[in-house]
């Protein structure tokens, strides 16, 4: 049982943290979606001596540099190699974006972002990611109850499912040139998951716009499952009565389900799930059951065989 | 000793060595200077595993490339590159023992397909880096030649190993597979029939010299 204690390196003074927060307001993401791109984004994903966002989980464990979240993303919309996904991302456009909320829904809705930012204020929430690959990160995400968007619509009573569909443009996302994924991506989470007030959309990181390789302009969140789930560039929501499909369990149903509860107990069937590397961090630590948000979220899987439903 | 009486055979020998150990000085320095990335730990396993199978298949390289071009100087780096590969698959296993270590040890070296098949790649190597003298070829004669043939099985087993932790896309796996499954072709009779009909003199004297 290792715990995270902060290391030397996770000290920033005070003065540098600021001038390295300013210093990065003043230049701004946008220097880097300008593609100043390759040679800048490999200086900063080695360095693992990063911009220091403050604060830290529930738990005590720190909020990861944002190099981190950039720097190492799985986002095969746009490649599979993590070390070429910030550098593709670039050509992702945000403009003109439209989501709209449908199917089992009074009122259906099609919003620009200027109409969600409007509607919906943001504030910031701490998270734990858990990706599959039995590493995570911690993050200071921007964004909102997703439960608020839906409640919007009016959801119908017959509504039991809501299902989530990323933007298709393989000029954009050129990961989706990859015939051997069906793409577009698209996820699924049960009424009830979707409601709860874990569950968000994020429109930000960081207190700043949400990077492209993070999945611009607005993505769901969804802490206690692992990362896939939480499906990026989403442009629609349709509320289902039947249960949908889902792109990884599609893709390979053994060894991806349909809840994507993080789990320590049910492994992958190529590696163990029960411990995880913090990114930033050389030691494993164990993986808690739901993420250890279990006290929010372990009421909605009650009687359920978590390992038959994983 | 050939090498010291000719200087620039030396300079040259010495630049090939220094490239073969350019990953490992990287990965030491970045490491000195905390620039593995986020994930320092799948930064040294992915390289070092990433070089171990490109040495191995390096080594397998050889062999044809001789036929191919008739240069029997390219003999002497078989077993350089063998070394190599070795090199680096001890320092991947040994990043694994050294980060993955705790109660689940044995059981994620021997339980788990991927793990067993590089468990397995890496005990079918240490022979081979052991009996890689001029000492140990004199005294095995023949045997030498046969034992030596669990290169191929030990490279086999490190791509399968590949294969099998990557989540789902085996692109970069794929790549490697196919080189190997190239080399083992050069290696078929139908391959050697081809060398043949394109370098005659050069397959000649390789065959006499192997």
């Amino acid at each position: 049982m290792k715990a995270q204690p902060p290391t030397e390196k996770d000290v920033t003074p005070q003065e540098v943290y600021l001038k390295r927060r300013a210093l990065l307001k003043a230049v701004g993401i946008g220097v880097i979606s300008m593609g100043l791109g390759g040679l800048l984004s490999q200086v900063k994903s080695s360095d693992t001596v990063g911009i220091k966002a403050g604060g830290s989980d529930e738990f005590g464990n720190p909020v990861n540099p944002m190099n981190h979240a950039t720097g190492f993303t799985n986002y095969y919309d746009v490649s599979v190699d993590k070390r070429r996904v910030q550098e593709l991302a670039q050509r992702i456009r945000t403009d003109e974006w439209t989501l709209s909320v449908g199917g089992a829904v009074h009122k259906p809705i099609t919003y620009n972002l200027d109409d969600i930012a409007k509607k919906f204020p943001s504030r910031q929430e701490i998270c734990r990611m858990r990706c599959v690959e039995a590493w995570s990160v911690v993050l200071p995400w921007d964004g909102f109850p997703l439960g608020d968007l839906l409640n919007a619509s009016e959801p119908m009573g017959s509504a039991k499912f809501v299902r989530f569909e990323s933007k298709l443009d393989p000029t954009q996302f050129v990961g989706q040139l990859n015939k051997a994924y069906p793409w577009p991506y698209f996820e699924a989470l049960r009424m009830d998951e979707a409601m709860h007030p874990l569950c968000m959309m994020a429109v930000g990181m960081y207190g700043q716009p949400l990077p492209k390789v993070n999945g611009a302009p607005i993505r769901l969140v969804v802490p206690w499952k692992y990362g896939f789930k939480s499906a990026k560039a989403v442009i629609k929501i349709e509320l289902t009565e039947e249960q949908p499909q889902t792109f990884w369990n599609v893709t390979n149903p053994a060894a991806y389900g349909f809840w994507a509860n993080v789990n320590p107990d049910v492994h992958h069937p190529n590696w163990s799930q029960a411990s995880e590397y913090r990114l930033g961090f050389k030691e494993k630590i164990p993986t808690l059951l739901f993420n250890g948000y279990g006290h929010q979220v372990a009421h909605m899987y009650k009687g359920m065989d978590l390992r038959a439903l994983y | 000793m050939s090498s010291l009486q000719n200087p620039s055979k030396l300079y040259w020998t010495l630049l090939a060595h220094s490239l073969c150990l350019t990953p490992l000085t990287k990965l030491i320095w970045d490491s000195a200077l905390h620039r593995l990335g986020p994930h320092p730990v799948h930064t040294l396993t992915h390289q070092t595993g990433f070089w171990s199978l490109t040495f191995l298949l390096l080594s397998l390289a050889v062999s044809p490339v001789r036929s191919l071009t008739g240069f029997n100087w390219v003999f002497v780096w078989r077993r350089s590159f063998g070394l190599y590969a070795f090199l680096y698959a001890s320092l991947h296993l040994a990043v694994f023992l050294i980060f993955e270590s705790g109660p689940g040890l044995f059981q994620e070296l021997f339980g788990r397909r991927y793990t067993l098949a590089g468990t397995a790649s890496f005990l079918l190597l240490l022979p081979l880096a052991v009996t890689s003298t001029k000492e140990w070829k004199r005294r095995l004669k023949k045997r030498w030649g046969l034992l030596h043939k669990l290169v191929f099985p030990a490279t086999a087993l490190a791509i399968l190993h590949f294969v099998w932790l990557v989540k789902w896309d085996i692109q970069e796996p794929l790549k490697f597979a196919v080189i190997f499954a190239a080399l083992l072709v050069f290696r078929s009779p139908w391959g050697r029939q081809a060398i043949k009909r394109l370098r005659p003199r050069a397959a000649k004297t390789a065959k006499r010299d192997g």
